[in-house]
């Protein structure tokens, strides 16, 4: 959405001379994102579509945006995104239960920066490319089933070794007063056992949990209620019906 | 006696410039009626340097402006007429006053005096309000020694006399505003606080001639002000050396019985009581060149002192099944006192103030003024509490922490400068005023001990905890204190039996319990600069054309500068939490560079700035000289940056129409009828370029008990900053796994945000029903237009500023405030040893927002409350607000007796009654907290009790002469000690409640939280909180020469 308009007066600012370049319009916001977790959908562009690999529906992806230190303040000009799968991270968080011996290191998430300090005349802000991170998962063994208690089955399937990869590009960020980082698509290059598929993303925060479309329809549920979006029922979350910028 | 003036034109009325007078009259032909032009009218007075003077027009009038407030003696004089001369008229600031006169012919010159009442109906405006003169504000016990401004009786303090006024928790407001809304002048300087909006020198009424209040209804060379405009005029020196001595002083030991309020038990109960007010000064002025060049300056001293006594109480505990007895009736455990645990500590300020003005005439066409202000205050420290500038009321009011965790070193200075040049034509009919102006303010909040933010040693360099432990139980206080020496050494223990349920476990209840205890540091501490550059030029010209015209115009321009330099001691505020295993960074400052990649800063330092301009044109029309219309048109721009030095706000094209009708019937300056239409624009505050247009960037992390105890000091700048000690509390796909991040950015703003603004309508009529004494009937409609406000509608992830029901906020209903009032009041001025000012309000005000701060919370930050903050909270909100009180009087009265001609007895009253306010009925939200959600509608709690005080004054003075006198008074305020309650518990419950749209009070039979349980009623709902202030005694001694 663009809010140009005509101004019926003159703008005092030129004749003071105080703002010869911003004018009377109101500042535009800093590229961002939200911060937490976006409800994302995949879309299959290259790869099996029968391969584990390119059957991936979609994921719940961590966002935030972090600054460069200015001295004492953050730089709002020089902000870097970092994007956190659940799927990757599901499994490191099943080793590290188990005792397995994983550093948490920077290999969780991928980081790129922003391109430009504010968004572009469409309103989006633009992450190029991300760093490619791998992450190799040793084997994680089952748990068994306590026999003392036989109403409940704590026995949780054996994880096998793994090792993940992603890479993402083009990532954009629609960024204006009213969707503050809140929707974004993204090219995500997807590796795991060395099946390689590259999908379409686009994500909506934050994630809202649904079971039909009029889940997603509720002013309440957090989504901005302007957005248009619709319940992936395979998935479960509510996700955007149409690119960036999806509204009604 | 001739006659004062028959049948004559309507002369041209217009509103005076800021702080002076005006005097127009006709004058006529006392045979043939015919108006005589190229009289001299000329005026003269104590108050004026040298002489005024201006000939007639065509049309007989004159008119004769930038006359000091004063009395005055006018003197016409024509060839072939006889000379009259009339003193005794009393000119008021920002008044006009109407004099006719009619001449008899004569053959050899004659001089008749005349000595008639002065007139006392303002016939050159259309605004309501109030003029407060020195002679009121003596004689009428008007500023209470507790609260704001009381202990320097304060202009803005004194101005609650005023029809429709009230105190609100931040000062004085009117017309069913807020007092940040208002314009505090100080002799044509504006001296509002540049970053909240309230006033900021509370410059004392012992060196003021006047206070104009003006609540509505004033034409557009004010401006930005969507309030009134609280106008203070500084006295002058004069041709004759004058001044005064003072003192004044309010003992404690005086103080009525206060009512004590019932609330829970608590193992620290601090009973808060008056120590002593006082102040003592003098003031000088007169002339250094007579009729040329004169001197005004004052000093002034005062200081409030209050009682913070704490004790210990222990909670009775039945022994042996340890349960805590409670009160049958309401609910509350039940306490007593343990011995030998009294502290006695006070909370305390000083204030200095400093004046000094120079007032120069040139010659008869320049005239230039230079005043200079200067109030440092002073507050806390050395083992005292400070006293909250802002309220005027003791930093805390429970003694539930360390000393040094909750007192503080306050430091509050206001400077004002200001530089005034009025040049005017020898005909007055051309009037050039310039005014430059420098308006300062410093406001540091330090921790006790002298040490300072961002210093490394000392109380500065402590981190403060607060602890808040309820689960399984609180805290008992000697996990904090020590037991005092003389209290019983098992007063605090525990009950301890054991659990009947399980035989080998126990039940322990503390019997000293705390829910809430801040230790070691003194937490958030700033110091602030805050600086306003303002000048302005302003062309009236009186003109002839179908009537009289004045036309005026003027350009202004202002500069706010607001740097805010902030932080907590030590760097962190900790926090336990309730189950008291972890604590967390509950403030802390800083920001993330990369995921766990954390900068934490010791403190932050903003500095933002705001420009506004404006512009005005505005015509006083006198139609045919029958009837007066006023129109104008005002013009503002404000723009705010932010601390990046970047547009953090733009306010452009504010204009604001003005149009009023002003009818004389009598056509003598006895009587008006009038009308208005205004706009107005509200100057927006720099808080919001702060934090809103700066980002106020926080990190924060939680630490295990077992690995970081806050309450060791090492430990708390040392091991519990290590990330060894903090707690992973992110989910699988969260990027920062130790620290939470926020406020780092700038909250947007909406593109198509446009300024806040309001509307008024005015009727009135006004009559001089006997001498010196007028009575009128107004009524006033005041409306919000748009409203500034940040929004979130995403349920507080994202916030934008906005105005709520336009562009980005079209879901969330307007902001609305209405008010409707009918005044009626009498005014007799201070004329034959007496006067009375008495009005009657009807008003209604109703809304959902009240202003720019949040009354049922006391937030201040203009334009970024909490009011529209979530759509979830929205309903309910529409309803009375807290200034709506049904009915108001107020009576003043005040008289002198003389006994012989040296000697006399004086004695003044005020009486207040005032229907009571509307109460509400809230409940908590899971995210914001308490006093956020409106379970039934605004107002839909019981009203509160009319309020009733009676205030009197009794003097005796001795007049050794003509200039030296001597007076000794004693104010009472509250004579009869009444203690009606003003405010009450809203709180129905504490758990998290959303609102019921139209709820009615059956709806809460059956209430369920937003968890589907049923609720827990809070015992002390409806319950009295606080009570009117008692009765206190105020003795006064007054030297004058």
């Amino acid at each position: 959405m663009t809010f140009d308009k005509n101004l019926a007066l003159v703008c005092p600012a030129l004749l003071l001379g105080v703002l010869a370049t911003t004018g009377c319009k109101q500042p535009p916001l800093n590229c961002t994102t939200a911060h937490g977790y976006f409800a994302a959908k995949y879309e299959l562009e290259s790869g099996d579509a029968s391969s584990p690999c390119g059957s991936l529906l979609g994921d719940e992806l961590g966002l935030n945006t972090y600054f460069a230190d200015a001295g004492m303040r953050p730089d709002l000009d020089k902000g870097s995104v970092a994007i956190r799968p659940l799927y990757l991270n599901n499994y490191v968080f099943r080793a590290l239960d188990d005792g397995v011996d994983l550093t948490m290191d920077d290999n969780t998430q991928a980081v790129g920066d922003f391109t430009a300090a504010l968004p572009d005349s469409n309103e989006f802000c633009e992450v190029p490319s991300t760093n490619r991170t791998t992450l190799a998962i040793p084997e994680v063994a089952a748990i068994e089933d306590d026999p003392e208690t036989p109403d409940e089955d704590e026995s949780v399937p054996a994880q096998p070794a793994t090792t993940i990869s992603y890479e993402w590009s083009n990532v954009n960020i629609l960024v204006n007063a009213d969707a503050q980082g809140t929707q974004m698509s993204a090219e995500l290059d997807f590796e795991q056992d060395g099946c390689r598929a590259s999908y379409h993303v686009t994500g909506v925060f934050p994630v809202v949990y649904c079971e039909t479309n009029e889940d997603c329809d509720d002013d309440l549920n957090g989504i901005n209620p302007n957005f248009a979006t619709e319940c992936l029922t395979e998935l479960g979350m509510c996700v955007l019906s149409e690119e960036p910028p999806s509204y009604q | 006696m001739g006659a004062l003036a028959a049948q004559a034109a309507v002369v041209q009325t217009a509103k005076a410039d800021q702080g002076d007078a005006v005097i127009i009259g006709v004058v006529k032909d006392a045979a043939s009626g015919d108006p005589i032009a190229e009289a001299s009218v000329s005026v003269t007075s104590e108050n004026l340097q040298g002489e005024q003077a201006v000939v007639t027009d065509s049309s007989g009038i004159f008119r004769l402006p930038n006359l000091p407030p004063g009395e005055y003696t006018i003197e016409i004089v024509r060839d072939g007429y006889e000379v009259v001369s009339r003193a005794g008229v009393l000119l008021q600031a920002n008044a006009t006053v109407r004099i006719d006169t009619r001449l008899r012919p004569v053959d050899t010159a004659t001089t008749r005096t005349l000595v008639v009442p002065s007139p006392t109906v303002d016939v050159g405006s259309t605004s309501t309000g109030m003029n407060i003169s020195t002679e009121f504000s003596r004689r009428v016990p008007v500023a209470q020694p507790a609260g704001k401004g009381g202990a320097n009786r304060s202009f803005e303090a004194v101005a609650e006399a005023t029809p429709g006024a009230r105190n609100d928790l931040y000062g004085t407001s009117v017309a069913g505003t807020t007092s940040p809304e208002n314009n505090f002048v100080v002799d044509g300087i504006s001296v509002n606080d540049p970053a909240f909006g309230i006033n900021g020198t509370a410059l004392s009424v012992e060196f003021l001639t006047q206070v104009d209040v003006e609540s509505g209804g004033f034409m557009p060379e004010y401006g930005r002000a969507t309030g009134g405009i609280l106008n203070a005029v500084t006295k002058s020196g004069g041709n004759e050396l004058h001044g005064s001595v003072w003192g004044f002083y309010t003992p404690g030991q005086l103080e009525g019985r206060r009512k004590i309020v019932e609330r829970e038990g608590s193992a620290v109960i601090a009973e808060p009581s008056l120590g002593w007010i006082g102040d003592a000064g003098f003031d000088i002025g007169g002339p250094i060149i007579k009729d040329r060049l004169w001197f005004y300056g004052g000093f002034q001293a005062a200081r409030s002192v209050y009682n913070l006594d704490t004790s210990w109480y222990r909670t009775l505990v039945d022994p042996d099944t340890a349960e805590v007895l409670t009160d049958d009736v309401t609910g509350f455990a039940l306490t007593e006192r343990i011995p030998g645990t009294f502290v006695h500590r006070k909370a305390q300020s000083t204030s200095i103030q400093v004046v000094g003005k120079l007032t120069f005439r040139a010659n008869k066409n320049h005239s230039f003024d230079l005043l200079g202000i200067y109030i440092p205050t002073l507050s806390g420290g050395n083992g005292t509490y400070g006293l909250d500038a802002r309220t005027g009321l003791p930093e805390v009011a429970t003694g539930l922490g360390h000393y040094e965790s909750l007192a503080h070193s306050y430091r509050d200075d206001a400077g004002d400068l200001n530089f005034k040049w009025s040049a005017t034509t020898n005909d007055k009919k051309w009037i050039f005023d310039t005014m430059v102006g420098w308006h300062h303010q410093r406001a540091s909040r330090m921790p006790s001990d002298g040490s300072r933010l961002g210093d490394t040693t000392g109380l500065a360099a402590i981190p403060g905890v607060i602890y808040r432990r309820n689960n399984p139980g609180p805290h008992s206080i000697l996990d904090f204190e020590d037991l005092p020496s003389g209290a019983p050494d098992d007063a605090c223990a525990p009950v301890t039996v054991p659990d009947p349920t399980d035989p080998t476990l126990e039940i322990v209840t503390e019997t000293c319990p705390v829910t809430g205890y801040s230790i070691n540091g003194p937490g958030f501490l700033y110091d602030r600069q805050l600086e306003r550059v303002q000048g302005r030029h302003m062309i009236t010209h009186w003109a002839q054309g179908a009537g009289h015209h004045l036309i005026k115009g003027g350009i202004d321009v202002d500069y706010m500068q607001y740097t805010n330099l902030r932080g907590y001691s030590g760097g962190v505020l900790y926090r336990e939490s309730t189950s008291g295993t972890t604590f967390s960074d509950y403030r802390q400052q800083g920001f993330l560079i990369g995921p766990d990649d954390a900068v934490v800063l010791r403190s932050l330092q903003w500095t933002t700035f705001s420009v506004t301009s404006g512009a005005f044109l505005q015509d006083s029309w006198n139609i045919m000289d029958k009837v007066t219309l006023n129109a104008g048109l005002r013009y503002d721009s404000q723009f705010l940056f932010g601390n990046d030095k970047n547009l953090a706000l733009a306010l452009p094209n504010q204009l604001s129409p003005r149009v009023g009708l002003i009818w004389d019937p009598t056509y003598e300056g006895r009587a008006k009828i009038f009308g208005n239409y205004a706009r107005f624009y509200q100057s927006v505050p720099l808080d919001i370029a702060d934090r809103s247009g700066s980002g106020d960037p926080g990190l924060a992390s939680i630490h295990p008990a077992s690995a970081c105890d806050p309450s060791d000091p090492d430990q708390a700048t040392g091991a519990c900053r290590e990330d060894a000690a903090r707690l992973p509390i992110g989910g699988p796909a969260d990027n920062d796994q130790l620290w939470i991040a926020f406020g780092a950015g700038k909250t947007p703003v909406d593109p198509n945000l446009k300024p806040q603004s309001s509307d008024e309508l005015v009727f009135g009529g006004e009559y001089e029903i006997f001498q010196n004494g007028r009575l009128g009937m107004s009524y006033t409609r005041r409306w919000l237009n748009r409203v500034i406000e940040d929004m979130s509608r995403d349920e507080a992830y994202t916030y934008f500023v906005g105005n709520p029901g336009y562009g980005i906020a079209t879901d969330f209903p307007k902001a609305q405030r209405k008010y409707d009032a009918i005044i009626l009041y009498l005014h007799k001025r201070f004329a034959d040893h007496w006067l009375l000012d008495a009005s009657y309000t009807v008003s209604w005000l109703r809304g959902n927002i009240a202003g720019l701060f949040r009354p049922e919370s006391g937030q201040l930050d203009p334009n970024i409350n909490s009011d529209f903050d979530l759509i979830s909270l929205l309903d309910n909100r529409f309803g009375p607000l807290p200034g709506d009180h049904r009915h108001d009087i107020k009576l003043f009265t005040a008289g002198e007796i003389p006994i012989g001609d040296k000697d006399f007895i004086m004695a003044g009253g005020a009486v207040r009654t005032r229907s009571g306010g509307p109460t509400n009925v809230m409940a908590s939200h899971y995210l914001y907290g308490s006093q956020e959600s409106f379970i039934l509608p605004r107002g839909s709690g019981e009203r509160l009790p009319w309020n009733f005080s009676v205030d009197t004054n009794l003097g005796y003075r001795h007049q050794f002469n003509k200039d030296l006198a001597l007076t000794v008074s004693m104010d009472v305020f509250n004579v009869l000690n009444l203690q009606q309650v003003i405010a009450v518990d809203e709180t129905y419950t504490t758990g998290d409640v959303n609102p019921i749209p139209g709820g009615t009070m059956d709806d809460l039979d059956n209430l369920n939280d937003i968890y589907g349980d049923p609720v827990v009623k809070n015992p002390n709902f409806g319950k009295p909180i606080a009570y009117q202030r008692p009765r206190t005694f105020r003795f006064g001694l007054r030297f004058e020469f």
